[in-house]
This record gives structure tokens, C-alpha cells and sequence, in this order.
């Protein structure tokens, strides 16, 4: 455990200290200054639509600053060889992957709460109310969905050997969970539902495609804010219905938290197993 | 007591044999020079002993602790300097030293290493990332020093130090030997390695081939010493290998080269060689390891082409002339 808070403390250090990496994170900031004040500027402004818009910017974009933030966390210091400091010690390889998932993570919330400073008070001079229960439900969810995507890329980074695999791998994790999902007309979901029900002739239901939206990190945090944003009082979003267990909001948090955990376990199994030099 | 018990130690890459069935054992206390070009399996070595890699075949033990089974409760009583240390561009050379020293888990004075390794005071807060390469060296053994460890495993540590370094890293080397340290040294230079070592083991091509403490090293080369015979013209077809005594000669531009094994027979070379030509100059040197090494270095089919009386043999001819050189920087 020590070890792992080691490995963070001082991999936050490193990493801190990269001016790319918070000029990376400054657009996050910029985007949620720029939908604020829009929202802010109308005649009855209201923040759960400023929020609506920002929970749209943050699937997209996120995920991307998770990515910048993260990837070279374990691949670049086998490209640069300081991974050669690092396990002349008697640094154990589990410490190594739970220690840079930590930091990394840090890093990009850290950056979030900046973004939400900066957004909260735009909302106190520009909002009738700061509606903190949509508000903080909001932070809450997003922190959970930064996990989603730092777990994976961190888990990539363990997996692979060099800057440039490891882009490529948590790039390709990016399009196919995130962008080929967010977007309806050339989403993965319906691929897979040509692919079954136009070709093999499958009968599976609306709720068995939903569910495969669900399982993806970008659908899962989509499908979670059901629980910033009431459908009753808020139109844009569609009552749910009945819906099996593995639709509802509560369980797209928990597939959020596998994105995070699952990744991380088989990158370290990769890792552990991986030859240095 | 052992400190390093190699048995059988290899590695292979596919069809590539990087370490062939190394056997090799380093006692408590003692410096051990591992030496031989580059591409030989030092690095290898050493990076299979800190559990980098997976060995296809053998064993290896250091402190008694498996380098498979217990790498880590090995490495937390070792200090490395790695192969091709890079630190950390935007951490301090003090936080390099606080880092590793949190890693093992011990208290440790950074100023007190940083001093000294020799790096000088204005950098000890400077981001590593502007370090020369002599500066990265020196914070690398700093690190290596961490915890008093009890056995040191410096891989090429004299790579991109310049000579005062190199001198300071002898001395540390020496200091850590003297208070009971163990020290296993790889290095392609003979020079480094001859001046601190209690023993040296020369590796080529994963193989060891020779191994013993300098004097036995010395020893075994005294039966091949080199003698050159400068002359205004060498007679074409010359050969003086039918001479008692005379393992081999080659001849370059208007120098004579024999390698001779007794050195009775020297006297009876230049004799012959006055016979056809004019004598400008007789260069006879002291039986040496740098032969030595250079002929193991430079590869066996070298060394051969010497054995073998090849008199038109260009290998052989250049492994002569660079044990003349005194510290045989080989890159093979």
C-alpha cells in the first residue's frame, strides 16, 4: 500500500509539472466557461440545461483529456527506460499500475474541480440557483466516469511497450466506446443490431440493444444521468418506463466502476508477465 | 559465502541465444569485473538476475534469494545501476534519491549520496531532464546507494563519465568493497574493470570464456606474447611459423608480427628476419590481458586466424595492434 502511494505521489510530482498536459486540461475548463456563460446569457437562464449540454460536451471530451492524461503512464517509461529505476527497487509490479491510476486520476479530477470552480461561479453571478443536488450529482457521476476512461488507458499503457502502441490502443478504445456510441447514425449498437437481427435473424428486443449501449462507458454515463436530470421535470429526456434492472441508471454506475477495475486487473496481469529491456 | 550463484543461466530469444547455460559465482566481499564487448549478454545477465526478464533455462540466486521466486525481497537488499539508466525529466536529483529511497523503505540522506557521487551542489534541485549524461551516471549510482545495500550490481556504471569520474567511481567502488560490499561490474573496458576487480570474468557471445583473478589471467597469456619486427620491406611469402615457438605471424604494411611462446624464441625471429631484410625497429611487448581480452573480443575466429599461423589474416593483425593501444575499446 505504501508503495502505492509512493509511486503516485511521486508520478503526480513528474507529471504536474508537464505544461502539455494542463494546456490539455485547460480546454475542458475553457468548454465548461463557454457553455455556462451561453446558457448564462439567456433571458431565463437555467442550469439544467447548461448542465445538458455539458454532460454532452464531457462524453465527448473527457474521456479525450482521461487519454492525453494517462496514456504514457507506464508504456512511456518503458519507451524512455526510467521503468529501469523504477524496478531496480524492489518496487512491486502491482504497485507500479495501482499507484499510476491513482495519480493519473488525480491529475484529470483535479482538473475537472477547477473546471467546476470555475463553472460554479459563473453559476452564482449568472443563475437564479447553483441547484446543488443536480450539480453535485453531476460532479459526482463525472469523477465516476473519469475512472472509466483512466482505468483503461492506464490498463493499455501496462500492456504495452512503446509511446506509440499505446496511443494507438487507447485511441481505438476512444472511437469504439465513445465516439461509434454517442452518435446514433453511425453507432456500434446499431451495427451489431444489423449484424443480428438484418443478417442472422435474431429476435432479441429493444432492451437487449440497450443494454449493449449500456455496457459501453460512454452509454453507461449517458444512461446515468437519469439520476441528475428528473425526467418529470425536465423535457428533453424521455421517462424511462419499465425497464429491467440492468437498464436502470443505478446499474450504468456499476458498469462505470467495472470499466474502471476490470481493465486495471488485466493490464497489471499483462504487465506482471511482461519482459523489461 | 556466495552473494551470486549463477547455475546454467540462459536466455534465448526465438533463435537468438542471448545467454548460453551461464555458470558463474560471485563470494561475499569480492568486486567482480564482468567484462566483455557489447552485445555479449551483460546486460542480460544482469537484467535476468533483477527478474526484468524470464530466463529460458537455469537458475540464479543473489543473497540467497531466488531471482525468479523472491525478486523483490532481492532487490530491497541490492543496489542497482541499470543498464541505460534515464531518469526522470521533471524530477530533481534529490527526489530521484527520495524516491528510491521510499521504494526500499529507508531513511536516507540525499545531500550526503548526491555529495558523494560527485554531483555538485547546484544540481542536486534541478530537473534531471537537463542532466549530461555524466550527471545522469553519477545521480544512477547515487540511487544504486540507497540503504547501504549488500550487494551492488552496476551495469556499464563508467558509460558517459569522463575521466575524473571515472577515477571517483573507482574510489566508491573501492570505499563499498572495503566496508564489505559486494560489487558485480560489467564493463567493455578492460582498463575499469582490471584496476578495481578481485576477479574478472570475460563473456562473449553469452558465453563465459575465461574467468579468474587478474594475475591468473595474466598467467594463462603469458605463453602468447607479441613481438613486432619493423623492417624497410617483408619478403613475399616469409613465414617464420615453422619455429619453435612461434604460435603465429602476420604481416601488415612493412611490420612483422609473431606471437610467440616462449620467449627464447624472440631472439631467433629477429635473427631470421635480419637474415632477409633490414631491421628499423623491435617492438617486443609484455605478455597482456589486453591481448588477451582483444583476442576474445574481437571474436575467436581471430584469435584462430593467429593460432593457425594464417599469416595474411587482417583479424588477427588488428587484434595486435590494439592490445598496442593499452585499453581495447571494443564494439562487436
Amino acid at each position: 500500500m505504501s508503495q502505492t502511494l509512493t509511486v503516485a505521489r511521486n508520478d503526480f510530482r513528474d507529471v504536474r509539472r508537464s505544461k502539455l498536459l494542463w494546456g490539455v486540461m485547460g480546454i475542458y475548463v475553457a468548454f465548461t466557461a463557454l457553455i455556462l456563460y451561453a446558457e448564462g446569457t439567456a433571458s431565463e437562464p437555467d442550469l439544467a440545461t447548461a448542465l445538458f449540454n455539458q454532460v454532452f460536451l464531457t462524453t465527448l471530451l473527457l474521456p479525450l483529456i482521461a487519454i492525453a492524461g494517462s496514456y504514457l503512464a507506464i508504456a512511456g517509461e518503458r519507451e524512455s527506460n526510467t521503468v529501469a529505476f523504477l524496478l531496480s527497487q524492489p518496487t512491486s509490479r502491482a504497485a507500479v499500475v495501482t499507484g499510476k491510476f491513482l495519480s493519473r486520476s488525480l491529475l484529470i479530477v483535479g482538473s475537472l474541480l477547477v473546471a467546476f470552480v470555475v463553472g460554479g461561479l459563473i453559476g452564482v453571478v449568472m443563475y437564479p440557483s447553483l441547484e446543488l443536488g443536480v450539480s453535485g450529482t453531476f460532479i459526482v457521476l463525472t469523477v465516476v466516469f473519469v475512472g472509466a476512461y483512466v482505468g483503461p488507458s492506464v490498463a493499455i499503457s501496462a500492456a504495452t511497450d512503446t509511446r506509440s502502441r499505446a496511443i494507438a490502443g487507447a485511441v481505438g478504445f476512444y472511437v469504439l466506446t465513445d465516439v461509434l456510441i454517442v452518435f446514433e447514425n453511425f453507432s456500434l449498437v446499431n451495427a451489431v443490431r444489423f449484424l443480428l437481427a438484418e443478417t442472422l435473424g435474431l429476435e432479441l428486443g429493444q432492451h437487449f440493444y440497450e443494454f449493449v449501449h449500456n455496457l459501453t462507458p460512454a452509454g453507461s454515463y449517458l444512461n446515468a444521468t437519469y439520476l441528475i436530470f428528473d425526467p418529470a421535470n425536465y423535457l428533453p429526456i424521455e421517462p424511462l418506463g419499465v425497464i429491467p434492472f440492468y437498464l436502470k441508471p443505478w446499474f450504468s454506475v456499476v458498469i462505470l466502476l467495472a470499466w474502471t477495475v476490470v481493465p486495471l486487473a488485466i493490464g497489471y496481469w499483462r504487465f506482471r508477465g511482461a519482459e523489461l529491456g | 559465502m556466495t552473494a551470486i550463484e549463477i547455475d546454467g543461466l540462459g536466455k534465448e530469444y526465438g533463435d537468438l541465444t542471448a545467454l548460453d547455460g551461464l555458470d558463474l559465482s560471485v563470494e561475499t566481499g569480492e568486486v567482480y569485473g564482468f567484462l566483455g564487448p557489447n552485445g555479449a549478454g551483460k546486460s542480460t545477465t544482469i537484467n535476468l538476475l533483477l527478474g526484468f526478464l524470464d530466463p529460458s533455462s537455469g537458475s540464479a540466486t543473489v543473497l540467497g534469494h531466488d531471482i525468479e521466486r523472491e525478486s523483490r525481497a532481492l532487490r530491497r537488499r541490492i543496489g542497482v545501476l541499470p543498464e541505460a539508466f534515464s531518469p526522470y525529466e521533471r524530477l530533481t536529483a534529490r527526489e530521484h534519491v527520495k524516491y528510491a529511497a521510499d521504494l526500499k523503505d529507508v531513511a536516507v540522506d540525499p545531500d550526503a549520496l548526491l555529495d558523494r557521487v560527485g554531483l555538485t551542489e547546484d544540481a542536486w534541485d534541478r530537473s534531471a531532464g537537463g542532466f549530461s549524461t555524466g550527471m545522469e551516471q553519477r545521480l544512477a549510482l547515487a540511487c544504486a546507494l540507497v540503504g547501504d545495500p549488500e550487494v551492488l550490481i552496476l551495469d556499464e556504471p563508467s558509460s558517459g563519465l569522463d575521466p575524473r569520474g571515472m577515477a571517483k567511481l573507482r574510489e566508491l567502488i573501492r570505499e563499498e568493497a572495503a566496508d564489505g560490499t559486494t560489487v558485480f561490474f560489467s564493463s567493455h573496458i578492460l582498463s575499469e574493470v582490471e584496476a578495481v576487480c578481485d576477479r574478472i570474468g570475460i563473456l562473449v557471445d553469452g558465453d563465459l570464456v575465461a574467468e579468474g583473478t587478474i594475475d591468473e589471467l595474466r598467467d594463462g597469456t603469458e605463453t602468447h606474447s607479441p613481438l613486432d619486427v619493423r623492417v624497410d620491406a617483408v619478403p613475399e611469402g616469409f613465414d617464420l611459423t615453422d619455429l619453435d615457438g612461434v604460435a603465429a605471424m602476420s604481416v601488415e604494411d612493412s611490420t612483422l608480427s609473431a606471437l610467440v611462446t616462449d620467449a627464447g624464441a624472440k631472439i631467433e625471429v629477429i635473427r631470421r628476419v635480419d637474415q632477409v631484410a633490414e631491421i628499423r625497429d623491435v617492438i617486443s611487448e609484455p605478455a597482456s590481458l589486453e591481448a588477451l581480452f582483444d583476442r576474445y573480443a574481437n571474436g575467436d575466429s581471430a584469435a584462430e586466424g593467429m593460432v593457425d599461423a594464417d599469416g595474411s589474416s587482417d583479424d588477427a593483425d588488428g587484434s595486435t595492434e590494439e592490445a598496442d593501444a593499452g585499453s581495447p575499446e571494443v564494439t562487436a
